[in-house]
């Protein structure tokens, strides 16, 4: 057989013709040495210690942070009482007649500035004379 | 005229006539708030960071309006909007002093074309108008359509063909308006003559390049 047919056949007599064991031990670099762990002597010891110098000061700072229920309590509490004085502080106080004018005053107000824009549209553009 | 005045039972569509609607006006520094205890009033600022919704006291206005929501959504919609119909020397301020006809003509004709922020709607004594009239496409309300269905003892009529066709155009038109510089395109000298009637129009920077004696750019 010849041309692609021939690689595939080549191919697939080449995975075919290995024990399985082989291609376990193949599967990548693979070089453990055992050597052995120096047993620790007075400089190691002195070591750990210098290390859990520094992260016992650490740890027991995290610790401090843990939310505290009587604090969280204390800030909730405030926190609603600082909202419903917010709610009663809003705006000021009217009574319902001046509401009413302030009503009116509104409408007339919005009324009076569309006549002023057509008024200033008016002034634009063409201005057609009575001749024309 | 330009009306046709529809049966009671005919659904509401576009072009149609109503009167005695109410428009809303609003200021967002005076939110006039309905409590319980009284009243009071804040900036809208104030309000919206405070509450999600309340009471509030509003002016509002029965006013003459057309219907500008398109038929199918008059027919199904939810809220049905509307544009406020005023007095046509009030929305086009060059007529208001106008008698002439030949001049009125020119303004109706010619400057609608221009300015397409209202509509006209000439006089009828049968749908109301004795006036000139013209509907301001800047002033909308809005109603909930099932309500105003019930309310069709108000609609006094409504555009016929010619002019409904002619008020889709217009509006559609009103709403696809983009805000542009109109002296962009001006040279220098067209520039400085746009100049003395509009003190305020600044030159792009393709004005700015200057013309000297013979001809070249500096």
């Amino acid at each position: 057989m010849k041309g692609g047919i021939q690689v595939n056949s080549a191919y697939t007599v080449d995975l075919q013709g290995r024990p399985p064991e082989s291609r376990a031990i193949e599967t990548g670099p693979w070089s453990e040495t055992y050597i052995r762990r120096r047993s620790m002597n007075l400089w190691g010891i002195l070591r750990i210690t210098k290390i859990a110098g520094i992260l016992l000061p650490l740890a027991v700072s995290t610790i401090t942070a843990i939310p505290d229920p009587w604090l969280i309590e204390k800030r909730r509490r405030d926190t609603v009482v600082t909202v419903s004085i917010f709610q009663e502080v809003i705006g000021h106080a009217i009574s319902r007649s001046e509401a009413l004018i302030i009503a009116r005053q509104i409408l007339e107000q919005a009324e009076h500035e569309r006549l002023a824009l057509a008024e200033f549209e008016a002034a634009r553009g063409i201005q057609w004379s009575d001749e024309l | 005229m330009i009306y046709e005045f529809p049966d009671k039972s005919a659904p509401i569509q576009q072009g149609d006539i109503f009167v005695s609607l109410p428009r809303i006006d609003i200021s967002l520094n005076n939110v006039l708030i309905a409590g319980e205890t009284g009243e009071r009033a804040a900036k809208w600022v104030e309000v919206i960071q405070r509450y999600e919704s309340l009471n509030i006291i509003v002016p509002v206005r029965p006013v003459t309006a057309i219907v500008a929501t398109q038929d199918c959504d008059a027919l199904h919609g939810r809220d049905i909007t509307l544009c406020e119909i005023s007095e046509f020397r009030d929305v086009e301020r060059k007529s208001k002093d106008c008698t002439n006809p030949r001049k009125l003509k020119n303004i109706i004709t010619q400057h609608a074309r221009i300015n397409q922020k209202w509509f006209y709607l000439p006089p009828d004594e049968g749908i109301g108008f004795l006036e000139k009239m013209a509907v301001d496409f800047m002033v909308t309300l809005r109603v909930p359509r099932a309500e105003l269905e019930e309310l069709r003892d108000l609609r006094k009529g409504r555009l016929n063909q010619i002019a409904d066709e002619h008020f889709r155009e217009r509006i559609s038109e009103f709403f696809r308006r983009y805000p542009y510089d109109e002296w962009y395109p001006l040279d220098q000298e067209e520039l400085k003559a746009y100049k003395v009637e509009y003190p305020d129009a600044k030159p792009f920077p393709w004005q700015q390049t200057e013309i000297t004696g013979n001809g070249d750019k500096k």
